[in-house]
């Protein structure tokens, strides 16, 4: 609860400080590759928690950080404040949080394609435009291919999950003969 | 007759036999006979008053008699009464017990059914998961050996179709 209080307040505030669209995109990167630097190195993580480490040894590698992933001044200054106000661990909530902000200010919509066989390029595109058409926004497609789904694919569009997969229909197949009634 | 001849010898003694006699009865009735009537009165008395007692002690008697033979009746009718209740009581006892004896035969009865139900739709259950289990599992390794290239492309094909029109109807609900 307090995490998403926090995520939400500095994502926002990041919004509000970048004033042109076309830097929204490449800040929203940067945020979620410093987010995987701590993914990758749990150390990290450790680091910043310790109460005893001097603020400068942190500000010094989070500036490091910065530098390795030539992140932009307007998140190298939330990073900072974040280090000084002891909230960078909460890093991955505002990236989170940023990134609806990113969509909403672009208008645009995420849409995860999970699929049993890589999607042709003219597949994608028709996928894409019928949902642009749907939805009336930009459309992002991030695919992902798993051979268990055997055939088909399912959509995530935010909360919305439509399952085409034959694993679904397989599933629901069973569904309905475990619930079968026998007479 | 000779005795009668003698008269006038035994005149005087006559004359004094009749005034002795005289005085004898006038003494007897003036100082004897009121005491011994009185007596007698009095005795008369007691026995009038002891017969009159008796009869009173009779009366009572038989009132009582009376009464007592009406609380003797009432008593019966009361005892007739408790046993006619207590009768009712152990008829009803029975019958509740009976009752209860049913009432408790039916309820394992139907403890029993439903025991008996539950474990046959468990069983069927189970038996329907393992046979959908077997089923799913047989048709994705004959699904997975079996389809194409083509046919992986053709089912993305005919997917995109089914979620645009699944998302068109939840777009136009919303």
């Amino acid at each position: 609860m307090l995490e998403n209080v926090i995520g939400k307040r500095y994502a926002v505030a990041l919004s509000g400080s970048i004033k042109d669209d076309f830097k929204l995109q490449p800040a929203l990167e940067h945020l979620r590759s410093l987010v995987q630097a701590f993914e990758v190195e749990p150390s990290l993580t450790s680091f910043f928690a310790h109460p005893s480490i001097p603020m400068d040894k942190k500000e010094a590698l989070l500036s490091k950080l910065c530098d390795r992933f030539k992140v932009d001044d307007g998140v190298r200054n939330l990073v900072k404040m974040l280090n000084e106000r002891k909230k960078v661990l909460f890093l991955e909530n505002i990236a989170d949080y940023f990134e609806s902000v990113v969509d909403n200010r672009l208008n645009q919509v995420r849409v995860r394609v999970l699929s049993a066989c890589p999607l042709e390029k003219k597949q994608s595109q028709k996928l894409e435009s019928s949902l642009q058409r749907i939805l009336n926004k930009n459309i992002l497609i991030e695919t992902e291919v798993n051979e268990s789904l055997i055939g088909g694919l399912a959509l995530e569009v935010g909360s919305v999950v439509v399952d085409a997969t034959i694993k679904n229909r397989l599933a629901q197949l069973k569904r309905s003969i475990e619930q079968e009634e026998v007479g | 007759m000779p005795q009668f001849e003698q008269v006038s010898v035994f005149s005087s003694l006559i004359f004094w036999s009749l005034i002795s006699f005289g005085l004898l009865l006038f003494l007897l009735k003036k100082y004897a006979f009121p005491p011994i009537l009185e007596m007698l009165e009095a005795r008369e008395k007691k026995i009038r008053g002891d017969i009159d007692g008796a009869e009173e002690l009779k009366k009572q008697a038989e009132e009582m008699k009376k009464e007592f033979e009406k609380q003797l009746a009432t008593a019966r009718e009361k005892a007739e009464t408790i046993i006619h209740l207590a009768h009712e009581d152990a008829k009803k006892q029975t019958e509740k017990s009976l009752a209860d004896t049913q009432a408790k035969v039916k309820q394992m009865q139907r403890e029993a059914e439903h025991e008996i139900t539950s474990s046959r739709n468990k069983l069927l259950a189970e038996i329907r998961s393992y046979t959908a289990t077997l089923t799913i599992a047989s048709t994705e390794k004959i699904l997975n050996r079996t389809i194409e290239e083509n046919d992986k492309k053709r089912l993305v094909d005919e997917s995109i179709e089914e979620v645009i029109k699944e998302l068109e109807k939840t777009h136009a609900s919303s």
